[in-house]
Parts: C-alpha cells; structure tokens; sequence
C-alpha cells in the first residue's frame, strides 16, 4: 500500500483547514472554528496514517529493524515530519490555550510543506540510509530533536508575534528586530525551496534532499551581491508591512500575556525533550558508535549553542527588570540558532554529521 | 571578602556572562577548521585577510583557536561554569530543602495575591472540611480552622537542583576522562599488522598488543552504488595468541580495557593488492580459483589462451560519451582489466566489474571477480575513558532534572471558610508556579469541582 495518496489528502486537508480558520477569523462563528479544528484534526491523522505506512515501507524494503527505519533520514522526510509536529503542536495549544488563532499559519505551513513535496514527487522516493544510521538510537535521536525543533517553532511564532504587538514604532529596535529575523527566516525558507524546484526542473534528484548544495561552492562575489539585495529586499517589504501582522494578531484576541506564557511554554516544552533527546541520546549515540560523547563536531557545537541559548532564555527570565520583551528577543535568537543547527551546518561546516543531509 | 566573592561566583548574572562567553567562543570555533593543516586554513584565510594570512594564523595558533576545545583557557571557561553550578547549589540549598519538607503554609500573607473568587454556600463549615478532604491527598489546616491548604507536586521545586547537580557530575566526568584517558586512531592495512595509536599532534602509544587486518568488507544495497554496510574483520595478537572480532559502525569492540570503533577507511592503492577471482570453464565444467597481483599471466588451457590482468579500476564508470572513466578512489564500482591472447598473438582486452557478473560472461567460460584484497585500510579509533561511567550518571541525573524541572508544576490551593448563621462563605486562592493562562483555567475547573462537591454533600444529607 503507498502512502501517497493519504499523504495528498493530508496536504489538500491542511491547505483547506487554512481557509476555513480565515473565514473563521472573519465571520467569528464558532461551529467554523470548529469545522476548522476538525478538517485539521482529520488531516493530521490521515498525515499520521501516510507516516507509519512509509515507516513500514521503509522497514521492509530495506530489511531493517523497525526502530532502524524511522522515515527521517533525510530533507523531505524530516520536513514532513516537522510538518506534523507544528500541526500536533497545534492541536496542543488549541486544546489547553483555547485559542484557534494559531491554526491559519501552522495549518498554512504544514499544507505548503506537504503539498511541496507532494507535487516534486519526493514523496515517492525512498532512499536507502547510510550505514551510520543504523541504530536504534535513530528513533530516539532524530524524532526527539525535531519535536524539539518543532516546540522551538512555536515559540519562534508567538515570540515574533509578541514583540510585534510590544512596538510598533517603525524607528523602534525591537520592530527592526522583528522584521529582520522574521524575513531572515522567511528567505532562507524561500531559497531552500526555490533551490529544490531549480535542481527537480534540472532532474537533480540526488541534490534535490541537500539544499544550496552548489551554491555555497561555486557563489562569487555577484551571487552574493543577489542574495543580500534578495534579503533586504524581504526586510523592507516586511519593515513596511509589519503592522498588519500585529494589527491581525490583535483582532484575533492575542494578548501580550498570552504571546509571552506561550513562548516560554512552547521552549519549556522544547527544552527537556532537547536535552534529553537531542543532546543526552546524541551523545549516547555517538559514545556507542564512534567512541567519544562528545567531540566538538560543528554540529555538536551549535546545538550545544542552541542549548546554552534557550538556557539563558530560561534563566534570564528570574534576572529582576528582564521579563517581558528583553527575554523574548533571546527566544527569537534562540530559533535562529536551532535553524542553523538544522540545515546551516550542514551546509557551511564540514563534520561527522555531513553524512546524512541533516 | 570571600564569602562575597563565592556568591558572586554563584550568582545567576555570573551564570548568564559565562553562557554568553561560550556561546561566542564556540561558535567562533566551528568556523575555524579545527585541527586542520597549517596550508589549509592558511589559505582560506587568505581570502579574507590576503597578505597577513600567515601572521593571522599563527595568532590563531598561539592562542589556541585552531585547537580551541582542547585548550587549557576554553577548559578553564567550563571549570568556571561547573563552580558556578556548584556554588550556586550550595547556596540554594537550604531554601529548596525548605521548600520539599517544610509545611504547607497557611500564611495569610503568603497566599492573599492568589485569591481566585468567593462563593456562599447552605453548608456547614464540616461540610467544606470533608468534601476538601476528599478532593485533596495533602492538606493541611491551621488551628483556627479557617484556612484550609493543599498542593500537589512540591517535589518539582527539586528539578533545577537535581539538573545542576547533574552537569556539576557530566563536567567532572569529562575532565576525568579527558585527564585519565585516551581517545585515538589506528590505521591498519589488509594484510598488515599495527599497533601504534595517534593522539593529536605527534602523540602516540603503543599498545601491549598487535592488530591484523584480515579483511576490509563492504556491502552495498541492491542495485545502489550505496553502502549498506561495511566493517572490519580484525585478529588481536598478544603473546601469539590470536582473538578475532568484527568492528562496525554502530558496534564497537573491546579488548584489554580498550574499545575499538570504526572510523573511517579508504584505498592505498600499492603494488602488492591480490585480486581474487574463479574461472569456470563452460567447457569442461572445471572451477578454478586465482589469487594474483597485477601483471601476472595464467593460462586457459582448454581455450589455449593467455591471460594478463593488465589493469585495475576502484570505481569505474562511463561518461556522458559513454567512455569509461574511473571516478573515485574508493572500491565504489571496483573492476579489473584481463587481456587475452590467443595463440596467433591476437589480444583482446575485458573489463570485468565485480557488481556486475554479466561482464564476465564470455562465450565458452565465466570469470567472477570476487575480491581485492590489499588495497584498503580501516581506520579504528581506540579509547580507554574511566570517565564514562560518570558521564553516564550525570546523563541520567540531568534528564531527570530537566523532566522534573519543566514537566512537574508547584499547584497549590487555599480556602478560607467563614460560617455566618448557616451558611458559609469560601474563598478560594490559587497558585501554580508556571503558566498564569493556564492557571487560570484550572483554578476556575478547580473551583467548580469543589464547589460541586460541597452542593452534592449537601444533598447526600
């Protein structure tokens, strides 16, 4: 059985969950909220149904065990799973928040990035997995982190979304710093998939899973000329529109006190589930198939980054004067981090963990 | 003085300055190829820097940057770390012992900025006492009987505590192995017998015992120039006795207190490789087995030819043109070049692939290429770290820290009754350390519950 086809429906579902929570945010009407909730929720299963097929696929083409075939090996396979999380994540904040007013943007998400990598036709390929791969300790390692990843998500959008609403003031540094790293974000997800799209239409398949693969190679000076005026490009669209995102925010009931408990629930969420899976069984895994715990590998290094990062978030909050905005700033700086972490390294650095695309 | 200077050295700002200093120093680190050749880094920093790229480099060096996590000054950042934990610990103690064994606090002082809302009730003061009993495991009243208080989860006020302990133990583990212990490489040749092991710069050791490398495998999924698998098949020699053991990716080896893993390998193409390949003559139905090294002949004799393994490829492919090219050194796609020559001196030359037993077809005899033995080297790394067992221990004490730390919250509940001629008025008081929405919300489904709870009783009478 392919998974494909759910897989479609879980797409189309998410993109079609997006419209119903817009005319929700419109008429106000709560039995749309609450069509909207369940076209999501149905979506979100069908998504779960299309994973655990691919994980069997997976498991029994290649003879391998079935903690050993986790379908997140590689790019496409970890953004769906991403993909799923922010959805569950969702549902998570729905359920104790009472609030939908997250649901158009994570279900816009999700849909983009399933309906992607329907359309490329990645989803049809499944890739054998290199042999460092082969442990049990994948499942634990790599489904552990991108959970984290995705609560760090989530509190990326909620901390942009309460330093939105603290000033709005075009002068002001928090809104330059808001915009900045919002359209950072929004470009190098832009890239990566204009990127992807380029090298399918050139029938690049291999170089379809490693993003910017090239173009860190073989960039001169003018390329990097493009994607800094690309970029500023981005900012400036995003500097001058900025306030309609905090003006929606605020029709759609956030409270500043709301935006701020989320973001230091969803890195609260975040951060065991980090250490833990992230950190603790990486290093396990590590000491059990290379010999050291820990060795400084870049990837190593930036998510101890990461780690250090939302830890100063955690800790900054207890300093007398720093609640609020201040700490928020440092979740946002926190996010970039564990984006860097994520596909950076992997691009810019060279370490042990360059043998998988992530 | 000192006691000033030791909680300066616990205090939270402390801990946040040396957050932001590694933070900086790391991250600088893993843009400054650790370790690397002198000529590498030189030249990429030349990029940057043109003309002053050796004076940059040798900053780099002095200063450690080029080694930067091995350096004593990077290592004394982290002690300073593991002493804030500590001091701040230390410090922190009693009032967190305080806070798991104390009492329940029934001052009013202390929960009046958590009222919640107040409700009349047709019930008595026992009535509210017994449904609170019920609803609640641990309670507590004072003996005015008007204040009643419960909570749940006092044991999460342990979880920063139980988390600093634990880094304070992974630190020290680190700097026990790091001091006590090795962690090297040791390269080894098929064929070849090794027993040194390299530890950074020009350091090495020799092992009380060798290491033979009988065979380098590899395996490869079906129809995938990708591997599946690979490993080495290696013999311990001490005192002429010979121990075998596989060492693969994933599953480490240990002899003699030290554990061996494979790191790495490659091809050191040489003039001593052996390929290994069967002959069948479809003619006679005869099998025969070769061992040789390039350049040397064979005959088969049914056929009256002469054969000469002219040449040796490890990944040959074809082009665009459909020329073949070789296009790695690794064994990706390994073939081996065999010329023949009849008896007229007429030569004809076959490039057989090892993944492709087709290529050995030929029309009266069938050639399988089957091995090169000789070629590769695996690369293992070897350690002995007495400092593992802590590490380990402070993995385990750092997650039950952080589950503890972020997934437990302090909920605590007050309320005061007061009886006026057969009625009661409660006020309830709400507390929980995290999460003020959320607090909200369960303090109301709380309420309701109790408040329920008293009505029922009230009719159960």
């Amino acid at each position: 059985m392919s998974s494909s086809p759910l897989f479609a429906a879980a797409g189309l579902g998410y993109l079609l969950a997006m419209v119903i929570y817009i005319a929700y945010f419109v008429t106000g009407k709560d039995i749309v909220g609450k069509v909207a909730s369940s076209v999501a929720v149905i979506s979100f299963a069908c998504h779960t149904g299309a994973f655990v097929i691919r994980w069997f696929a997976f498991s029994q083409l290649y003879n391998l065990g079935f903690f050993q075939s986790i379908p997140i090996t590689n790019l496409y396979e970890s953004l769906v799973f991403f993909a799923w999380c922010l959805i569950l994540g969702n549902i998570l904040v729905e359920y104790y928040y009472k609030t939908k007013a997250f649901g158009a943007l994570a279900a816009m998400l999700a849909g983009m990035a399933v309906a992607f990598i329907d359309t490329t036709g990645m989803s049809k390929d499944i890739q054998p997995i290199l042999p460092a791969l082969k442990s049990n300790w994948l499942l634990a390692h790599a489904s552990l982190s991108f959970i984290a990843y995705a609560a760090f998500a989530v509190s990326f959008i909620a901390a942009i979304l309460h330093l939105a609403m603290s000033d709005r003031r075009k002068s002001s540094g928090v809104y330059i710093f808001w915009t900045g790293t919002l359209s950072l974000f929004i470009f190098t997800m832009g890239g990566m998939m204009a990127d992807m799209l380029l090298k399918i239409s050139s029938g690049d398949r291999e170089g379809m899973s490693k993003p910017f693969s090239d173009l860190f190679r073989r960039a001169d000076s003018s390329d990097v000329a493009i994607i800094i005026v690309g970029f500023l490009t981005v900012w400036l669209f995003l500097w001058y529109f900025g306030n309609i995102l905090s003006s929606l925010a605020e029709k759609l009931g956030l409270t500043s006190e709301l935006l701020e408990e989320l973001t230091y629930k969803a890195v609260s969420v975040g951060f065991p589930v980090f250490t833990v899976g992230g950190l603790i069984f990486g290093a396990i895994w590590a000491d059990k198939a290379w010999g050291h715990y820990w060795s400084w590998d870049p990837k190593e290094t930036w998510s101890l980054i990461t780690w250090l990062i939302y830890a100063f978030y955690l800790h900054g909050r207890y300093v007398k004067g720093w609640q609020g905005r201040r700490v928020t700033v440092i979740a946002v700086i926190g996010f970039l981090s564990t984006i860097f972490t994520y596909v950076g390294v992997n691009l810019l650095l060279s370490g042990l963990h360059s043998y998988g695309t992530f | 003085m000192i006691k000033k200077i030791l909680r300066a050295m616990g205090s939270l700002r402390f801990a946040l300055v040396i957050f932001a200093v590694i933070i900086f120093v790391s991250s600088v680190g893993t843009f400054i190829r650790q370790h690397a050749p002198e000529e590498e880094t030189t030249q990429r920093l030349a990029e940057i820097f043109g003309d002053a790229a050796p004076a940059v480099w040798s900053f780099l060096d002095k200063t450690g940057f080029t080694d930067l996590y091995h350096t004593y000054w990077f290592n004394f950042i982290l002690l300073l770390l593991a002493l804030n934990l500590i001091f701040c610990s230390v410090e922190k103690f009693p009032s967190t012992w305080k806070k798991l064994t104390g009492k329940i606090s029934t001052d009013k002082d202390v929960f009046k900025p958590y009222f919640f809302e107040e409700k009349e009730f047709k019930a008595s003061s026992e009535d509210v006492l017994k449904t609170f009993d019920k609803v609640f495991s641990r309670w507590n009243k004072i003996k005015e009987g008007d204040v009643l208080a419960a909570e749940k989860g006092r044991y999460g006020k342990s979880g920063a505590f139980i988390t600093h302990l634990g880094l304070v133990i992974l630190i020290a583990g680190g700097f026990i192995g790091g001091i006590f212990g090795y962690n090297g490489n040791i390269a080894v040749l098929e064929g070849k017998m090794e027993n040194v092991v390299t530890i950074g710069k020009g350091k090495d050791i020799t092992l009380p015992f060798n290491i033979y490398l009988e065979n380098f495998e590899t395996e490869f999924y079906e129809n995938s120039p990708k591997q599946s698998s690979f490993r080495s098949k290696i013999h311990f020699i001490k005192d002429n006795v010979t121990t075998d053991a596989y060492v693969s990716v994933n599953s480490p080896v240990k002899f003699e207190g030290i554990t061996f893993y494979q790191s790495s390998y490659g091809v050191f193409p040489n003039k001593d490789v052996i390929f290994k390949f069967t002959v069948d003559s479809l003619i006679s139905g005869i099998s025969s087995e070769y061992s040789m090294i390039l350049g040397q002949e064979f005959d088969i004799p049914e056929l009256k030819l002469k054969a000469k393994l002219n040449d040796f490829a490890p990944a040959l492919g074809q082009d665009k043109d459909g020329n073949l090219i070789n296009f790695s050194t690794q064994l990706l796609n390994p073939a081996l070049n065999i010329v023949f020559i009849n008896e007229e001196g007429d030569s004809v030359s076959e490039w057989i692939f090892m993944k492709d037993p087709a290529s050995g077809d030929f029309s009266n005899l069938h050639i399988t290429f089957n091995d090169v033995w000789g070629a590769e080297y695996s690369v293992l790394s070897a350690r002995i770290d007495p400092g593992l067992p802590v590490i380990y221990i402070g993995f385990i004490i750092i997650s039950i820290g952080v589950i503890v730390a972020f997934y437990t919250s302090h909920r605590r509940v007050w309320v005061v009754v007061k009886e006026t001629n057969g009625n009661v008025s409660v006020s309830f008081f709400y507390s929980k350390d995290k999460g003020r929405v959320t607090a909200r919300r369960e303090a109301e489904k709380m309420f309701k519950n109790l408040s329920a709870s008293i009505e029922e009783r009230k009719g159960e009478k």
